[in-house]
């Protein structure tokens, strides 16, 4: 038995497979340091996988999975959608726009379908009036005014369900091939990986500071407190 | 704060009167701003005329086509929109005004924002927010107002008047926020989270008043980079990151160390970026980078030293392409290029790795034909021609081969390599699968194409194929798209095509191929047909507004842009 047979064997045995004849592989391990140690090793390895208590799923192990498997879907959903609110996102900022521009008369002259309500004609900016404090406070309306722009485009997405970036997945037939592995180039793309560290601390450098300015430039914006 | 009083109007006024007329008409709102920012900010974001630019929008076919379509009718009837309207109602309440009013008369000549990064200081780096406003009297009047009803509402807790160089401005302090300092100088507001800052805004206001000044630094670097107005600048100047990247790279150790010094010699190669966004007759965005070439490795130089010239694959990319991209770039300095950015002895691995692999074809391919790679390599996808009963999109990746000598057979090996390799993956495949793929050789006008063939796992029209043509190594979906690839020498105007999708071909495919598509659909997310026709469905009423997208580069001197142009069906102007 030369040393391959016996590392075959071993390999055969840890997937569970009986060892076989054990005379002309004792034999060869009484010969062969190398092997002997890889066996004891081997041993030692199993008798303490057998000392591990059997795992018991944690109690809301099932509860988990379907909720990762809900999340994964939706997940998946939302990766599809993510080109059509792109799409979605200029076609709602345009409407915002004319909603802003005061526009919105002038545009109803194209509008048709039975659906369609009618666009409030926007009333001219009045003159200054006199300060009404004991009025509600415009603090939730200002903030939901944003939530209502950030949500727009979603909804136009939900609403004419989108779903381009996902047309090529979907087309493409599946070709994975899995073929014999190329050491080197597993070795070659490693040596890439290693760069990661240092993309990241660059990135930082520059990603940290345009965060911080974004961020007071938002608080910038003036606020008005609720009364 | 009070209202202005009449004889401050009057003052105003008369001063405004007193400037010569290149004082009204010789600056730009924007450069106004410009020149009040410090020379070393970091970031600075510009924001100009939203006015002009809104209204064309708004008037513009594309908007007409949006607002009249479903689009149009879910936006309409959403109840975000409802939403905003009950806030422009209030604003109307509280401030006298609404948004339109504050976009035209307040925002809608110039904004510039401006940051300063400060290594080690994050919550102290100064910012700088300025807004050139239309109509002076109603700035004024707005802040005033805006104070009085905060202060009555108990928001706005400290208001204290200060002075710098006989210059008025204000302490403000809202809630627990901290505090910032403002000034209004005529149609000028400029607000900053540090007194140092407003007061250097000042300094900067008196030492170059009015519009006498010259073009703003900022501004010209900004106007070398964009050719026309557009709506949104920003603008970085990397020598406000050096500091911390070098700490960085001082700090780091092993291949975090490697990568950021290398990165180092990179970013002091970049004088500035910028990025633009403008609604013109279609949307663009413009990635702008400034950079001294001769800075800059000797193995980026080569690498990217093809890129201002347009490929001549795109002699072989047809217009309507469902998906086309294509570019110059020097392959064979690219493992000297990356392997700049890692450890030695990483370096010495991949090289090993590429230059010895353990399949003696390989080995050979990797010595001889890696260096003579490139420079044009492309990907393109077509729609196969109405009427075809193949309903697969055709495609091909195609790499140039630099020809070898007689001594060195440069074709032949790569072929033998290939030949292999596909050998290597029908005896693995069939072994795998109860089907079987089979490799079959065809030969069109002295050409010798290899193809796949497997009609139970292929779709209609799929037989992946490769050859070596015209001196490209070509992989394709058929061999009939081997067949009438041709490319050609393409005559460089201007800008260099890189990236190009056509919307409107994409629309065309669908709809030819709607039959196919939906059971194909169906199959892969098993859904119903019909459901699968309802995505498909609208799939095409999105692309309805869109006509298509494409990416380009404009070298210059000491510059590169990159612009990304999304043309809509219907102009964005009128």
């Amino acid at each position: 038995m030369t040393c391959g047979d016996a590392q075959q064997r071993l390999n055969e045995h840890l997937d569970g497979a009986s060892l076989g004849e054990r005379p002309l592989l004792d034999r060869h391990l009484a010969d062969c340091p190398d092997c002997r140690g890889l066996h004891a090793a081997a041993a030692r390895l199993e008798e303490g996988l057998r000392l591990f208590a059997a795992p018991s799923p944690p109690l809301d192990f099932a509860a988990r999975v379907v909720g990762e498997v809900l999340a994964d879907r939706r997940q998946r959903r939302q990766s599809r959608r993510r080109w059509a609110v792109g799409a979605a996102l200029a076609a709602s900022l345009l409407a915002g726009v004319i909603f802003a521009s005061g526009r919105g008369a002038r545009i109803q002259q194209y509008v048709v379908g039975p659906r369609l309500a009618p666009v409030v004609q926007p009333e001219e900016p009045g003159p200054m009036v006199e300060p009404i404090v004991a009025a509600p406070s415009p603090y939730d309306l200002v903030a939901q005014s944003g939530s209502a722009v950030a949500s727009l485009p979603r909804r136009v997405a939900d609403e004419t369900k989108l779903s381009a970036w996902s047309l090529p997945n979907d087309v493409l037939p599946d070709l994975t091939f899995v073929g014999p592995e190329a050491p080197g180039l597993d070795q070659a793309t490693a040596s890439l990986a290693e760069t990661r560290g240092g993309m990241s601390l660059a990135w930082e450098s520059v990603e940290g500071p345009m965060r911080r300015a974004t961020s007071w430039w938002v608080q910038m914006t003036p606020s008005i407190q609720k009364q | 704060m009070k209202l202005m009083p009449p004889f401050r109007v009057c003052l105003a006024a008369c001063l405004v009167l007193a400037l010569p007329p290149v004082a009204l008409h010789g600056a730009s709102p924007r450069d106004e701003l410009l020149r009040l920012v410090p020379d070393d900010v970091g970031v600075c974001v510009v924001l100009q005329n939203l006015r002009g630019h809104t209204a064309a929008l708004a008037d513009s076919p594309f908007a007409a086509q949006v607002m009249t379509s479903f689009v149009g009718d879910i936006v309409r009837n959403s109840p975000e929109l409802k939403k905003l309207k009950e806030a422009d109602k209030v604003l109307k309440e509280q401030l006298g005004t609404d948004w339109a009013q504050l976009r035209d008369d307040i925002l809608g000549d110039a904004v510039v924002m401006a940051f300063q990064p400060s290594p080690g200081k994050p919550g102290e780096e100064p910012a700088l927010f300025l807004i050139r406003a239309r109509d002076a009297a109603f700035l004024q009047k707005l802040v005033d107002r805006l104070n009085e009803v905060q202060k009555k509402a108990g928001d706005l807790k400290e208001l204290e008047a200060r002075d710098h160089a006989g210059i008025k401005f204000f302490r403000r302090v809202e809630g627990t926020k901290p505090a910032y300092f403002y000034l209004i100088r005529d149609n000028v507001l400029a607000v900053a989270n540090q007194e140092t800052m407003l007061r250097q805004v000042i300094d900067l206001e008196k030492k170059a008043p009015a519009a006498h000044s010259a073009t703003p630094a900022l501004a010209r670097q900004l106007n070398e980079l964009a050719t026309e107005t557009p709506l949104f600048s920003l603008w970085i100047r990397p020598r406000a990151f050096d500091a911390d990247l070098e700490k960085k790279a001082a700090e780091a150790k092993g291949a975090d160390a490697a990568f950021l010094k290398n990165f180092l010699v990179y970013w002091k190669a970049v004088d500035g970026l910028a990025l633009f966004a403008s609604p013109q007759q279609q949307f663009e965005v413009r990635l702008a980078v400034k950079a001294r070439t001769n800075a800059l490795p000797a193995s980026a130089r080569k690498f990217f030293a093809g890129l201002g010239q347009p490929s001549d694959l795109w002699g072989a990319i047809p217009n309507d392409a469902l998906f086309g991209v294509a570019a110059r770039l020097d392959f064979a300095a690219l493992p000297e290029m990356i392997g700049e950015f890692l450890p030695d002895d990483a370096r010495k691995a991949m090289r090993d790795a590429l230059n010895h692999s353990p399949w003696p074809p390989l080995d050979k391919i990797a010595r001889e034909v890696l260096p003579r790679l490139g420079p044009d390599l492309g990907f393109c996808i077509i729609a196969p021609p109405a009427g075809d009963k193949d309903w697969f999109p055709q495609a091909f990746a195609a790499l140039r081969i630099q020809p070898g000598s007689d001594d060195e057979p440069v074709e032949q090996t790569l072929m033998d390599g290939l030949n292999f390799l596909a050998r290597v993956a029908e005896s693995d495949y069939n072994r795998k699968n109860a089907d079987r793929v089979t490799l079959k050789t065809v030969v069109q006008d002295r050409v010798g194409v290899r193809y796949f063939v497997n009609d139970k796992r292929f779709p209609p029209g799929l037989q992946p194929a490769y050859a070596l043509k015209a001196g490209y190594l070509l992989f394709a979906t058929s061999p009939d798209v081997v067949k009438r690839f041709a490319p050609s020498a393409v005559k460089p105007e201007g800008e260099v095509p890189i990236l190009r999708v056509s919307l409107v071909a994409w629309q065309g495919f669908i709809k030819e191929r709607r039959e196919e598509l939906v059971g194909v659909l169906a199959d892969k997310d098993q859904m119903t047909k019909a459901e699968a026709g309802r995505r498909l469905d609208g799939v095409l009423a999105g692309l309805q507004f869109f006509h298509g997208v494409e990416i380009t580069q404009r070298p210059g001197d000491g510059h590169a842009v990159v612009t990304a142009r999304i043309r809509t069906a219907q102009p964005l102007r009128k």
